[in-house]
């Protein structure tokens, strides 16, 4: 009954109740899109992170990461890739042998990280192939071929077919190196990923190292959504004597941003719900206070406080209840539409590719964010109904009802 | 006027629930939108002089083509005539000679990719404070052969001072640079990639081993205010722009300012968000104000008060819930921001390593500024301006009659 009456109470002052309800609305609507915005920034950072080096999950052997020497490399890697693919999440492994090098061109020279590759392999694994810009990822004919990116190209003034030199440390730490000859340039979305790695196949160099087979690092890709940590776990327990890395871990800058993106979106949004509290307790403290002598009229005639109290409790939650579907519905509407679209940021494109962030953003929102929004409004509803409800309680009928 | 502001004042507290809790929202939403700003301008500060000290400065001559390939060949000459011409300038505090260039560092075993920058060691000092980051060793000087270790390099290569260390590189003209160093000092700089990688020795020296005398790949310009750039780019351009790739720090790091462009157009954003928020409470208040004052509005007009005096009565009204709001808002922020200007907090953990990955140091430090005060006054006062347009129509509207009949 006392339902009834509150949802009911709420239209008597249409005007009021509307300018709390579009508050909230739009209150809701805008932070929400926002923060949609930088979910999907800080994914997109993520994402493009793990698909052009990262991946999901790195195997080195212990005593690799601290030095980067090649001399300490995986003794069974293709044993280790068989072991590790039953694993259901997996969706592919790539073996790579990755070492510091100089790249000199008749121009200039830089520091570069060179990873030796199979293509087949590795394009499974990240999305280098789909990001070339000039010339094809692998498919030629030259002798020693290397893919590298827009930025180091022009740092080193070359072009498609040019010859590099590239210099590094063998297993024994002799100076060694070779020519090779660029097949492909890549751009991906990250800038400072351009400008620092190079592609070559993996048995070119081996030649130059004068070695057989020999892998410094598996990369593994998982399913997306699949929870990265219990799967290092499981492959900890096929491989206990490798060191076995997340994303997360190898690079604990973007699991920063994943940790703060969510955490500040939820400050912000419990700042803008507190500004809102002042709003509706206000608008329901006048509506109790315009009321008092119904208020009185209704305690004289035997109506208990208790359902005095639930009563304004109910015309606050149902007020702010309003909104808040109100405004995730809005919400929905627009994110369904912006997932058309996408947003052009293309006006910051240099910003936003130093830290791999595409031009066209498509906004998204996690589910739980609607939930956990949900749950908050009722929450600040509550809270900003207590006040006008207990100055309801505290009204004397006899008094009142004199007035 | 002084009566229409003692009835406006007492109005408003003829119902003090009301405007307590509106003022408070204000009071809340300034306080709030201070704060934060306060702290995003400060990092952008922060990050921005500690590229322009450490890296870039403010102003960098190369010569003509140099940023866009960074080859030795793109260097220039460095006279004296050239640096007392810019020095000269009105403005400038620091001319910074430096030659930058890759190069892979033998020590032992051991062999690895290296920065190799030539500077002018008191200079270079003056401006990115570089001896204050040594750890062991001494700090070079101008005509020395020794060479400045970064620490994580240092602890790569396994060199401590006095250790020597094979230095092997391209120079000018495709000559092959090679020798032998010793190594005086080792400097421990807050940025992970750079204390990997740096390596520092004289300007003669660097001369020396690339084999390019009295040639440098840049020439950083300090000036005493960042107020003065423009002027003093457009002097050089005008005077050395024929000769010279003049370049301010805006240009040099594109990617900097925007990223910190889209950074500070997300803060207004979620600003702007709150404070429409706190403008539909403002507005709701206002407009519960004029319905339940109706009557009373309906008889001042009978009893011959002219639209206009109640309609500047409630202008004062709104007006003084705004200012005595962010009036609040800005004295209690002003000793807060202080105090927090003056202790910075120092990020530790994740958030540090983060920050330390894209090459600053793990602060946030506060800004005060006036401006940023005055903007949410105004801020304010325009959305009190925008909701007392409400009550104005509703009274310009009033019929006498009517309103006291109903």
């Amino acid at each position: 009954m006392v339902t009834g009456i509150a949802w009911k109470n709420i239209w008597r002052n249409k005007t009021r109740s509307l300018i709390i309800i579009s508050a909230i609305a739009i209150g809701l609507c805008c932070s929400l899109l926002s923060s949609s915005i930088s979910f999907a920034m800080g994914e997109q950072m993520i994402q493009s992170a793990i698909r052009t080096r990262l991946s999901d999950i790195q195997i080195h052997n212990p005593k690799f990461t601290k030095d980067k020497n090649i001399h300490f490399f995986i003794a069974n890697a293709a044993d280790i890739v068989n072991q590790i693919e039953k694993n259901p999440k997996l969706v592919a492994a790539s073996k790579r042998v990755t070492i510091n090098a100089m790249v000199s061109s008749p121009a200039s020279a830089a520091g570069v990280l060179v990873l030796g590759i199979d293509p087949g392999e590795e394009k499974s694994i990240s999305n280098i192939n789909n990001s070339i810009s000039k010339g094809n990822y692998f498919q030629t004919d030259l002798r020693y071929p290397v893919v590298l990116g827009e930025k180091l190209a022009s740092t080193l003034d070359v072009q498609l077919g040019s010859k590099i030199v590239l210099t590094f440390q063998d297993i024994s730490g002799e100076l060694t190196g070779g020519a090779f000859r660029i097949a492909g340039i890549f751009r991906t979305v990250s800038s400072e990923f351009d400008r620092s790695n190079v592609f070559v196949l993996a048995s070119d160099l081996w030649d130059l190292l004068q070695t057989d087979t020999l892998y410094t690092e598996i990369a593994v890709l998982l399913n997306r959504g699949a929870n990265v940590d219990s799967a290092a776990q499981s492959i900890r327990k096929i491989v206990p004597d490798m060191k076995v890395d997340t994303w997360r871990t190898l690079a604990p800058e973007l699991s920063y941003i994943e940790e703060t993106t969510s955490v500040s979106l939820f400050i912000f949004m419990g700042v803008i719900l507190m500004a809102l509290t002042f709003g509706t307790t206000n608008s329901m403290l006048m509506a109790v206070l315009e009321r008092r002598r119904e208020l009185g009229m209704l305690m004289a005639v035997g109506m208990s406080g208790k359902s005095i109290f639930l009563m304004i409790v109910l015309e606050t939650f149902f007020l702010s209840l309003t909104g808040a579907l109100a405004g995730l519905a809005f919400t929905l509407i627009f994110l369904i539409l912006l997932s058309c679209t996408g947003i052009d940021l293309s006006y910051f494109a240099k910003g936003l590719s130093e830290y791999g962030i595409a031009e066209i953003l498509f906004p998204y929102l996690p589910g739980f964010m609607f939930a956990a929004v949900t749950i908050m409004v009722i929450i600040t509803a509550i809270i900003s109904a207590l006040f006008p409800a207990l100055k309801a309680l505290r009204l004397r009928p006899a008094q009142v009802l004199r007035m | 006027m002084n009566m229409y502001f003692i009835l406006a004042w007492r109005n408003l507290w003829r119902n003090s629930h009301r405007t307590i809790i509106t003022v408070s929202s204000i009071f809340f939403a300034v306080l709030l939108v201070l704060f934060t700003r306060s702290m995003q301008l400060g990092t952008y500060e922060h990050i921005i002089t500690s590229t322009l000290s450490v890296y870039t400065g403010f102003i960098q001559l190369h010569g003509i083509g140099y940023w866009d390939e960074r080859s030795l060949e793109n260097s220039m000459l460095l006279t004296d005539s050239l640096t007392g011409q810019i020095s000269r300038l009105q403005h400038v505090t620091a001319v910074v000679p430096r030659i930058e260039t890759f190069a892979l560092a033998s020590s032992g075993e051991n062999t690895t990719g290296v920065t190799v920058t030539g500077i002018d060691p008191q200079k270079e000092d003056r401006m990115s404070k570089l001896s204050e980051k040594l750890v062991k060793g001494h700090y070079i000087h101008s005509g020395c052969t020794g060479i400045l270790v970064a620490k994580g390099l240092s602890e790569n290569l396994r060199l401590s001072p006095g250790d020597s260390v094979v230095l092997l590189s391209q120079g000018y003209h495709g000559t092959n640079a090679a020798g032998l160093y010793y190594v005086n000092g080792i400097v421990d700089l807050p940025v992970p990639d750079l204390n990997q990688s740096m390596v520092y020795m004289s300007l003669d020296a660097a001369q020396y081993f690339l084999s390019m005398y009295s040639r440098v790949t840049s020439v950083a310009v300090m000036i005493d205010d960042p107020d003065h750039l423009s002027s003093v780019e457009k002097k050089l351009k005008d005077s050395l722009g024929m000769k010279y790739e003049i370049m301010n720090w805006r240009e040099m790091v594109p990617e900097l300012v925007q990223s910190i462009e889209i950074d500070n157009a997300g803060g207004i954003i979620m600003l702007g968000i709150l404070y429409v928020v706190i403008g539909f409470g403002i507005f709701g208040t206002v407009m519960m104000m004029t319905e339940e004052r109706k009557r009373e509005f309906a008889i001042l007009l009978a009893v011959g008060m002219k639209k206009l005096r109640i309609q500047l009565m409630i202008i004062l009204e709104t007006m003084i819930i705004g200012l005595v709001g962010v009036v609040c808002g800005i004295l209690f922020s002003i000793p807060l921001l202080f105090y927090m200007k003056a202790h910075p907090i120092h990020l530790s953990g994740t958030a540090a390593e983060a920050m330390l990955k894209y090459g600053f140091e793990p602060l946030i430090p506060f800004l005060v500024d006036v401006s940023l005060f005055l903007k949410q006054l105004i801020a304010v006062l325009v959305i009190a301006a925008i909701a007392v347009i409400y009550p104005l129509w509703t009274i310009s509207r009033l019929k006498i009659s009517k309103t006291l009949h109903a």
